[in-house]
């Protein structure tokens, strides 16, 4: 087969080119594309897997910057704390040989053929190693100068027995909030994070399959934002996060991420502030979810940004719509 | 499956006082009216992405066009950006230099909008309307057939219309191609080619 594009290395010696006697039969169904002859993918990776090591150092780093200056400074500023613990444990776990209870391979193969996601609630009451690590989280964290609110939610849940923490944990998993323990739920919602973000990050990304519209392919969340990202094998394409696990996977670009339909969809930004930030909205179930262009500025993190552009929500809210995505850190 | 999550509404319906979730929870009450008078003064502004196919030529790439406004009486809604589509199969987002260029294609001063027709014998195009345009053509159309139309080859019935050649656009659904093949090729002719390349 003559090659049109070639990409270095020595020249093809005529002399070991196979007879058509010697080439074995390919079947048409064995022929595969081969995209590297010209650079791009012919499918873009259904999920990206959280990195834990860089993941919260870096989101620490993203909300310091955007913190100076900012309506929600104050709020910013815990948060970076809050992502510099989430790092902190992340290293100190790595260091003392901490990690997640293994998955079966036959239980993910299971979940995985019935249509559900391999990770669930049970991991994280089944596990002891949950609760050591918010445990470690409520250690580190720094929360000198801040507010009183935030200082006696820690204390109060250091002093929780165990069985309240799981539950707190249980009930954030599901996306349900105590409203009398809003302050408390932030810090368990970080300890969920760390975890959660290490079990995906064991998971094999090949067993992975799409399980609803806007439900994440590792653990069942809700995505915190979709993002277009700029990777070479994915230009453009877009990612939803996972608030809980930190999982990125491929959702179709204009198709609503709640109820997947594709009428209907727009676009709202507020151009003086930021053309790289907007909402996407959709008229057939009114839901909206913030949309990140990271191929335009790659500094964009899902939580942090999704903080700074509160103001965006609060416009967006008076036009009717309401938010379909979910930010454990910051629920309003 | 619609994960709806809207917690000031539901801490609004059970009467707490408590403003704000996460932010009023933790002592950042204050913080929601000034992220508020922040962005007052701003208006929000409407973006649509919409999908459609390149209609240069046979690859038929997918496009997203970008287009302002949002079809309300007093704005008028305007493509300002084309872009390849990276979901579609095809081109994975990719657009060689023509499709590129469809903006300029869109917002050409000389591209043709409504039927034009040129008298024999004058020099300029007048517009018309649809329905003198399609007469026009269907009359044009049977005249030749009726003139060149070969149905026999010595005993063979052959039915063929050889003077005549229709083409289709690369663009269009696999149901309009159907349509136009079953059309053109049920009169006869045989010049057709329904993947245009230009």
């Amino acid at each position: 087969m003559a090659r049109f594009f070639r990409r270095g290395g020595p020249p093809a010696e005529a002399a070991t080119e196979p007879t058509p006697a010697e080439q074995p039969v390919r079947k048409p169904a064995d022929i595969q594309p081969d995209p590297d002859r010209i650079g791009i993918a012919a499918s873009v990776p259904f999920v990206r897997l959280p990195k834990p090591a860089t993941l919260f150092a870096d989101r620490a780093k993203r909300l310091k910057a955007i913190a100076p200056g900012h309506p929600l400074e104050g709020y910013l500023d815990l948060l970076a704390r809050i992502a510099a613990a989430q790092a902190e444990v992340v290293a100190q776990r790595a260091f003392a040989g901490e990690r997640p209870l293994p998955l079966s391979a036959e239980d993910v193969a299971l979940r995985s053929d019935n249509g559900m996601p391999p990770l669930s609630r049970s991991l994280v009451s089944d596990d002891p190693n949950f609760l050591a690590c918010l445990d470690r989280l409520l250690d580190v964290i720094d929360l000198s100068g801040l507010t009183e609110a935030a200082q006696l939610a820690r204390t109060s849940l250091q002093a929780a027995a165990p069985e309240e923490r799981l539950d707190l944990a249980l009930q954030i998993f599901d996306g349900a909030f105590l409203v009398e323990r809003m302050a408390e739920c932030v810090f368990v919602a970080a300890g969920l994070q760390v975890f959660m973000a290490e079990q995906a990050a064991a998971l094999d990304d090949k067993v992975l399959k799409p399980v609803a519209d806007g439900v994440c392919p590792c653990c069942g969340g809700a995505p915190t934002a979709s993002l277009i990202v700029a990777w070479t094998p994915a230009d453009k394409a877009r990612y939803l996060s996972c608030s809980v696990c930190n999982t990125l996977w491929n959702h179709v670009r204009i198709r609503c991420t709640a109820c997947g339909s594709g009428e209907g969809i727009s676009y709202y930004g507020l151009d003086e502030i930021s053309k790289d930030v907007k909402v996407e909205t959709c008229t057939s179930c009114n839901s909206y979810l913030k949309h990140f262009h990271q191929d335009r500025d790659p500094a964009f993190d899902p939580i942090a940004d999704d903080v700074a552009s509160y103001g965006l929500d609060l416009k967006i809210a008076e036009e009717g719509f309401r938010k379909a995505g979910l930010n454990l850190l910051f629920v309003v | 499956m619609n994960v709806q999550v809207s917690r000031r509404g539901l801490l609004k319906g059970i009467g707490v006082g408590l403003a704000g979730g996460s932010l009023g929870a933790l002592g950042f009450g204050a913080l929601e009216p000034a992220m508020a008078a922040a962005v007052r003064p701003f208006k929000l502004a409407q973006m649509k992405e919409t999908r459609n196919t390149c209609p240069y030529c046979s690859v038929a790439c997918g496009v997203i066009l970008y287009s302002l406004g949002d079809n309300s009486k007093n704005s008028k809604s305007a493509v300002m950006h084309v872009e390849g589509d990276p979901d579609h199969p095809v081109n994975r987002g990719t657009l060689c230099p023509k499709g590129s260029s469809l903006l300029d294609f869109i917002t050409s001063e000389t591209r043709t909008k409504y039927p034009m027709h040129r008298e024999p014998g004058s020099s300029e195009f007048k517009r018309v309307s649809w329905d003198f345009a399609l007469d026009r053509i269907a009359m044009l159309l049977k005249e030749d057939r009726d003139k060149n139309f070969i149905a026999k080859n010595g005993d063979l019935t052959v039915n063929r219309w050889t003077t005549v050649g229709f083409l289709g656009a690369s663009a269009t659904s696999s149901e309009t191609a159907w349509c136009t093949y079953k059309v053109v090729r049920s009169m006869g002719a045989l010049t057709f080619d329904n993947q245009a390349r230009v």
